[in-house]
């Protein structure tokens, strides 16, 4: 089976829970005497997807503002982006928009981004309602998922999401079967291999 | 007589069989010399008649027939002559009983008798010698008179202060002189034996321990002492001394002092090793004692044969056995009474091997056709020239010399064909016996493979595959447990063994019988050529041999059961194990980290020793007879003989197994008669999963055989001749720890004959206690002691060789305990001392050679263990064998850019020199930093590209791993002379353009702030100690050249700030928390340099690096960094400015071009391809292209995925703004792709699968330039 190694950004608001998320995800499966990282603010797991096996190079930010303009040193090259918000604070979200928005201006072309509403164990105090937040999400056609890192809701399936939406490197070609033109204008193609 | 002898021992071998549970192994050897005595004395009383006749002339006569007088006899005749007659009368009614009883029907009976009669003329003896010692010391007196007064030392030397106080002594001439003549009489049957002599008489052990001959390490030399000279004096005035050269018996010193320690019994090295199981010992050695008794049995007739001659020398055996036996024998006195031994077994032996002669001579020379053969096959040659047959030394030592591993090394060129394809590698093969073989990179399965020709009567194909499984720095056929470091020591373990495949592989006999290295050169350079060149015609030959050979093994093998039904050792075909039986250097890598694991295999050598065993007493009636041989060599050539026999079985076994595919299974092991294999069994099943490891040592230990045996084979001395038996300490010590020196000796004289397979069967005994021991042990738990007994072991059953180098066989087992590490360290200055000697003197050459090699490939893998340990060695040559091929490929590449004469030294040299002159005419330090990582990427891509690495590196490195190799090969040869000079000069950048001064203000500014001012929110901060451990930790860093390296130091920074976060509160901390905190870090540590650090990481780093661990935390760093660059900007607006906003765009869209531009090794293996159809449009398609594809298999792909029916009239365009390249065959459009990407300025580009235009046109792609239209 084939390793690919897919780098994966974290970007939200400080606060939301990004790195709960990852060592969730991470720690749910690994022995927790075993740390053979750093720290939690990069993490990597390994996850079975189809015949591949996909590890996922989890880079987590810092989400204080004065660390924004660091953000796209973070998320280059990244082949997935988990923008995660707090599903009790609208701020999050709109925080969150602007990340969107940021990825769509500068970020890896291809980069599958997938909106993260966490903290769903606490619904009693939800400000951002699931509806909106899975509008948005369709609107830029982004996975969409609600999670709870206290109580492992759903992030497993937040990465398994990612994972499918990654294309696959056994089957040779990723049909994308887009037709261009070839013409003088530099095409968005010519960007995509960076 | 010989029946009732027998009888009697019998009887002597039931009681010791139960004595032994319980008694002392000292009174065992004592009884052993008692049956020996009683043998003699019976002979005697045979003789006694005729001796009283002639005894009056026989006395005149035999006296001076002593070739070497011995003064206790020859100086006092009178009393001596009355003594005889005195004994004879005692001996004389014994005689008669003796007869008389043993003529009678009642065994038991008569058995007692004789007994009893025996003692009494043990008895008798003693008593004679009561009156012998008396003589004794008058002639003593009068020795004392005339030497022995002046001489005012005491000898034995028993401290080095008494060494010391020796050598003053010795400055006056005088002295020397009476030293001399004092030590000359020291006697010894041979030059060897003298010498050996005069060393115990000279030296006690431990001072030996002290000495060595240069005075390597801790050691004092014995070289430069006045002993030493006098020593070499003394023995030129021996008889057997005159000849001598002083390289002989430096020769003989060196061992001695190389054995000292192990002699030294319980005081040292072996010290705390206690023979624990005695008790474990009863049947092996009674067994042994069996042997004894066989031995003396079979003297009876010899003896009875010349009576004459030998009957004065019987006479004074018996005398002086008896003598020994009770009283302490003083050195000299020993020496004597070895002496007379030594004559008596002589004549003995000489009948003797009249008699075996016959027996042995067809086995001998099967050995040695079967051993010549394997030499051929193997290309080792480990035959003996014991039998009759004279080697060609010229040639054969220079064949031996190289072993499979150079020959497959040397002749890359002409089995490693990596672009082969399936076609024309089954037409190479086809032609080619069975066997034969190319290392080819299959297309289809992208795998190296080997293509084996195969036997076309039991294999349908003719020509198959087997893949090489490549993983980290390891090579390995699939299927197979056991991995190499590079593809040439897979192959060439291949060729000896033949593990996952059918058969071994077979070296082109051009290959496998070239002689030198310039014949394999010129092999070499036919390369490909070679297949079809008539010097692998000569091939089919060999096919035959290869049948001469079956059939040889076939009767060896025949003949080895026939010889003691001693069946073929079995072997379960541990891969590894096969390898090992090789007993030849070549093959010796195993992997480390396997050897490390096992490192303590407690069966290892004792099992080892077994085997000798097993083949001792498969030779049983041979090997005895020439325990009482006649030369030097005695002991050797049981051993040489046991090992030879030895390694043929196990190349019988081998090679029935890999001949015959499918293999058969061994028969199993029934060796009547031998207890100690019985044991073997025994222990076999104890050692459970561990004992497959059980080989490696295994290696070593034939090897060394194997090695030491051949390093014999040009002195050839014929095995039938004498030594003087050895006395031997370490036995001494080990056996009778309580017991007097002299009764150690007695000992070692009563063991004599069985020494060899007592100490095999001690160490048997052991071993099964130990297995016992080990089993309830914690398996992982390091067991040193084990190391230790078995380095005894080993010393024991070795030292009865005395003259053989088995030097290196204490290596390894040293260097298994850690507490031993320093007496691991001599022996291998001993190791390296034997090497400076052997260029000394040409003997010593001649015998090197065969020994040489295998000494250099071994090294790596014995002495792995210890490195692994960190105990660090001095010896050079043993890292260089250690180096990983990793490493190996790295020195080659660094060598090769400092060559010139290369074009890839020249490019490397010329760049060099370049920056160095020109380091500023940059714009900036980011460029520099650009220019340094673009050449290297594109060296890189030469060299991979390029065939002037050789050989090509794809057979050293597993291909995944290639890329970092380079990598690391670039920064030792590009970075490591750069790195000054690039720092100057981005510190120049940085303080012309003010950013130093405006970093250094911003610094110290942040350093005033409080964590939580740089958004540290809850996290413990360092300590003031803690920051300056991590200021330590960057300076540490700012000395590294490697990127890689300084980005592990920065993570062990950002490790410990981590610990110090979470260890004051428990939880966990990402980035929301780090990243503010390494702020402050960086603030707190002021250092400004980082900076620049940083910048050499980020921009130099190796980019497929940039993903992992590394790289995040190199850009958080990088990110702190910038902060606190615009500190103060961001004080006043709480954000970076849009300027800073900028740059870190910028980079970011720098880095991200720059990171596809080198390593097309990226896992973005994808080639964008558009189908271009004239009515149609354009269709995309993302293609995983391999970096090395090339355009043809691209032009496959595309017809493939695009569906073209007609794909001869496509081709792969490359399209540009200005052009349109039609891109030939040959080309790899991943290169091409990662060559425009490394451009600074990117142009747009596309790979377009189209219809060649106008099919008739030849269109060049230059016609193609203009026509830039596109559709």
């Amino acid at each position: 089976m084939a390793i690919r190694e897919l780098k994966v950004c974290l970007l939200g608001d400080t606060g939301v829970g990004k790195s709960s998320i990852v060592c969730r995800f991470v720690q749910d499966h690994f022995d927790h005497n075993i740390s053979p990282t750093i720290g939690a603010s990069f993490l990597t797991k390994t996850v079975p997807c189809g015949n591949e096996l996909h590890k996922f190079l989890i880079w987590d930010t810092a989400g204080q503002e004065r660390f924004h303009s660091l953000a796209p040193m973070y998320y280059r090259g990244s082949a997935a982006a988990v923008i995660v918000y707090d599903i009790t604070k609208q701020d999050s979200f709109q925080t969150l928009k602007k990340w969107v928005k940021e990825l769509k201006e500068h970020g890896p072309e291809d980069i599958v981004v997938a909106i993260a509403g966490n903290k769903n164990d606490l619904g009693d105090i939800r400000e951002v309602p699931t509806k909106d937040a899975k509008e948005f999400a369709e609107s830029i056609a982004a996975i969409f998922i609600e999670t709870s890192a206290r109580n492992a809701v759903n992030v497993e399936e937040l990465f398994q999401s990612i994972s499918r939406q990654i294309p696959p490197l056994e089957n040779t070609d990723v049909d994308s079967n887009e037709s261009f033109k070839i013409t003088r204008q530099p095409l968005p193609s010519s960007r995509r291999c960076c | 007589m010989a029946g009732s002898n027998g009888n009697s021992s019998n009887w002597a071998m039931e009681r010791r069989v139960e004595g032994l549970v319980n008694k002392h192994m000292a009174d065992m050897a004592l009884e052993t010399l008692q049956q020996r005595l009683s043998a003699v004395s019976q002979e005697m009383n045979h003789l006694s008649a005729e001796i009283s006749r002639r005894e009056d002339t026989k006395r005149v006569e035999a006296l001076p027939r002593r070739s070497d007088p011995h003064f206790i006899v020859g100086s006092l005749p009178e009393s001596y002559t009355d003594e005889l007659v005195d004994e004879k009368k005692k001996l004389m009614p014994n005689t008669a009983t003796s007869s008389s009883s043993s003529s009678s029907s009642a065994e038991t009976a008569s058995q007692r008798k004789i007994i009893s009669l025996l003692l009494e003329i043990k008895e008798e003896q003693q008593r004679q010698w009561a009156v012998l010692k008396d003589l004794q010391a008058m002639i003593q007196g009068h020795m004392c008179e005339e030497d022995v007064e002046t001489l005012d030392i005491e000898l034995p030397l028993q401290t080095m202060e008494q060494l010391d106080e020796t050598e003053r002594y010795l400055e006056n001439d005088g002295a020397q002189k009476r030293m001399v003549s004092h030590l000359s009489r020291m006697g010894g049957a041979t030059v060897d034996d003298a010498v050996r002599r005069l060393m115990q008489a000279v030296l006690s052990f431990s001072v030996g321990s002290e000495l060595n001959w240069v005075g390597r390490g801790q050691k004092r030399s014995f070289r430069n002492t006045r002993l030493q000279g006098v020593l070499f004096r003394a023995l030129k005035k021996t008889p057997v001394g005159r000849e001598a050269t002083h390289h002989q018996f430096a020769d003989v010193v060196k061992k001695w002092l190389r054995f000292a320690p192990f002699r030294q019994g319980g005081s040292g090295r072996r010290q705390h090793y206690k023979p624990p199981v005695e008790f474990m010992c009863h049947h092996t050695d009674a067994e042994g004692c069996l042997g004894g008794i066989r031995t003396s049995r079979a003297l009876c007739p010899n003896i009875t044969e010349s009576p004459g001659s030998s009957t004065q020398q019987i006479r004074q055996n018996a005398n002086m056995a008896a003598d020994a036996s009770v009283k302490p024998c003083q050195m000299d006195r020993s020496g004597s009474f070895f002496k007379l031994i030594d004559t008596f077994s002589t004549e003995i032996s000489e009948l003797k091997q009249e008699m075996v002669q016959t027996a042995r001579e067809p086995d001998t020379k099967l050995l040695q056709g079967l051993e010549g053969e394997v030499s051929g096959l193997f290309l080792q040659s480990s035959v003996c020239a014991g039998a009759a047959g004279v080697r060609d030394s010229g040639y054969d030592s220079l064949r031996r010399r190289m072993s499979v591993l150079d020959r497959v090394t040397h002749t890359h060129p002409v089995w490693l064909l990596l672009p082969l394809s399936d076609e024309e590698a089954k037409r190479i093969l086809q032609p080619q016996p069975p066997g034969t073989f190319l290392v080819r990179r299959s297309s289809k399965l992208q795998k190296k493979v080997i293509s084996l020709r195969m036997d076309t009567d039991s294999f349908p194909a003719t020509v198959r595959d087997f893949p090489v499984t490549e993983s980290q720095y390891t090579f390995s056929l699939e299927g197979s447990g056991i991995s190499f470091a590079d593809l040439f020591r897979l192959v060439a373990f291949c060729c000896i063994s033949r593990d996952v495949l059918p058969f071994t592989l077979k070296l082109p006999e051009a290959i496998s019988a070239a002689k030198t290295t310039s014949d394999l050169e010129e092999v070499a350079k036919l390369g490909i050529g070679f297949w079809e060149t008539n010097l692998c015609e000569k091939k089919t030959s060999s096919v035959t041999d290869e049948s001469t050979v079956q059939q040889r093994v076939k009767q060896t093998g025949h003949r080895t059961s026939l010889g003691d039904d001693l069946p073929p050792v079995p072997r379960t075909r541990s891969p590894s194990e096969l390898e090992c039986s090789q007993s030849n250097g070549a093959l010796c890598f195993i992997n480390p980290l396997f050897l490390q694991t096992h490192r303590y295999e407690p069966a290892s050598t004792e099992t080892v020793t077994l085997a000798v065993s097993g083949q001792n007493c498969a030779l049983s009636p041979s090997s005895s007879s020439s325990t009482q041989g006649k030369s030097q060599s005695r002991p050797q050539s049981i051993i040489r003989r046991n090992r030879e026999h030895n390694i043929n079985n196990d190349v019988n076994t081998e090679k029935r197994l890999s001949r015959s595919p499918p293999p058969r299974p061994p028969p199993p092991r029934t060796i009547p008669r031998r207890p100690a294999s019985t044991v073997k069994q025994k222990s076999m099943p104890e050692t459970g999963v561990s004992w497959i490891k059980m080989p490696q040592e295994k290696t070593g230990f034939l090897g060394r055989l194997s090695s030491s045996f051949s390093s014999f084979s040009p002195s050839s001395s014929p095995p039938k001749k004498i030594s003087s038996p050895i006395p031997m300490p370490s036995c001494r010590g080990k056996r009778a720890p309580s017991i007097p020196e002299s009764e150690g000796q007695l000992c070692h004289l009563a063991l004599e004959d069985q020494i060899i397979e007592q100490a095999v069967s001690q160490s048997l005994a052991k071993q099964a206690l130990r297995n016992a021991a080990t089993e309830s042990r914690n398996p992982t738990e390091e067991d040193s002691p084990v190391g230790r007994e078995r380095l005894s072991d080993i010393s024991i059953s070795t030292s009865s060789s005395d003259s053989l180098d088995y030097t290196h066989g204490f290596t390894l087992p040293a260097a298994a305990s850690p507490s031993r590490a320093d007496s691991s360290l001599e022996e291998e200055e001993e190791e390296e001392e034997d090497d400076g000697v052997g260029v000394e003197s040409d003997q010593e050459l001649s015998m090197e050679p065969p020994f040489k090699p295998k000494k250099h490939h071994s090294a790596g893998t014995f002495v792995l263990p210890r490195a692994l340990k960190g105990h660090l060695r001095k010896v050079s040559g043993v890292f260089n064998s250690l180096m990983t091929p990793e490493k190996r490929a790295v020195k080659r590449i660094v060598e090769q850019s400092q060559n010139k004469s290369t074009y890839f030294g020249c490019l490397v040299q010329d760049y060099m020199s370049f920056m160095q002159e020109n380091c500023s005419c940059h714009e900036s330090g980011l460029e520099l930093l650009q220019t340094v990582r673009q050449f290297m990427t594109q060296m890189k891509s030469y060299l991979l590209q390029s065939s002037e690495l050789n050989p090509p590196i794809e057979s050293l490195i597993p291909e995944d791993q290639i890329d970092q190799v380079l990598e690391k090969a670039m920064h030792k040869c590009i970075l490591k002379p750069l790195k000054p000079v690039v720092e100057t000069a981005l510190h120049g950048f940085q303080v012309s353009s003010g950013v130093w001064q405006q970093l250094k203000e911003n610094l110290a500014l942040a350093k005033t702030k409080q964590p939580q001012e740089m958004g540290v929110d809850g996290a413990m901060p360092p300590d003031p100690v803690a920051i300056e451990k991590i200021r330590h930790k960057f300076h540490n860093m700012s000395k590294m050249y490697s990127p890689e390296k300084k980005v592990s130091l920065l993570l062990r920074v950002c490790k410990l700030i981590y610990t110090i976060m979470e260890d004051n509160s428990g939880r966990m901390y990402g980035a929301d928390d780090f990243l503010p905190m390494l702020t402050y870090v960086l603030a707190q540590c002021d250092m400004p340099e980082l900076d620049t650090e940083i910048q050499y990481m980020m921009e130099l780093l190796d980019p497929s690096l940039l993903h992992g661990e590394g790289g995040y935390y190199l850009t958080s760093a990088y990110g702190a960094m910038s902060l606190i660059k615009n500190f103060q900007e961001e004080q006043a607006a709480r954000v970076l400015s849009s300027e800073t906003r900028n740059t870190l765009h910028q980079w970011h869209r720098r880095r991200t071009a720059q990171r596809s531009t080198p390593s097309v090794d990226d896992f973005q293996n994808y080639l964008r391809v558009a189908l271009q159809e004239p009515d149609s449009g354009c269709t995309a398609k993302t293609l995983q292209v391999r970096p090395y594809a090339t355009t043809e298999e691209v032009c496959q792909l595309c017809a493939e995925k695009f569906k073209v029916h007609d794909p001869e009239a496509h081709a792969l365009f490359l399209l540009t703004e200005e052009s349109t390249q039609q891109l030939a065959p040959d080309t790899h459009p991943q290169k091409i792709k990662a060559e425009l990407h490394s451009r600074p300025q990117i142009q747009p580009f596309y790979f377009v699968y189209r219809r060649i235009q106008n099919l008739g046109l030849t269109a060049s792609a230059d016609e193609f330039n203009g026509n830039s239209e596109p559709i």
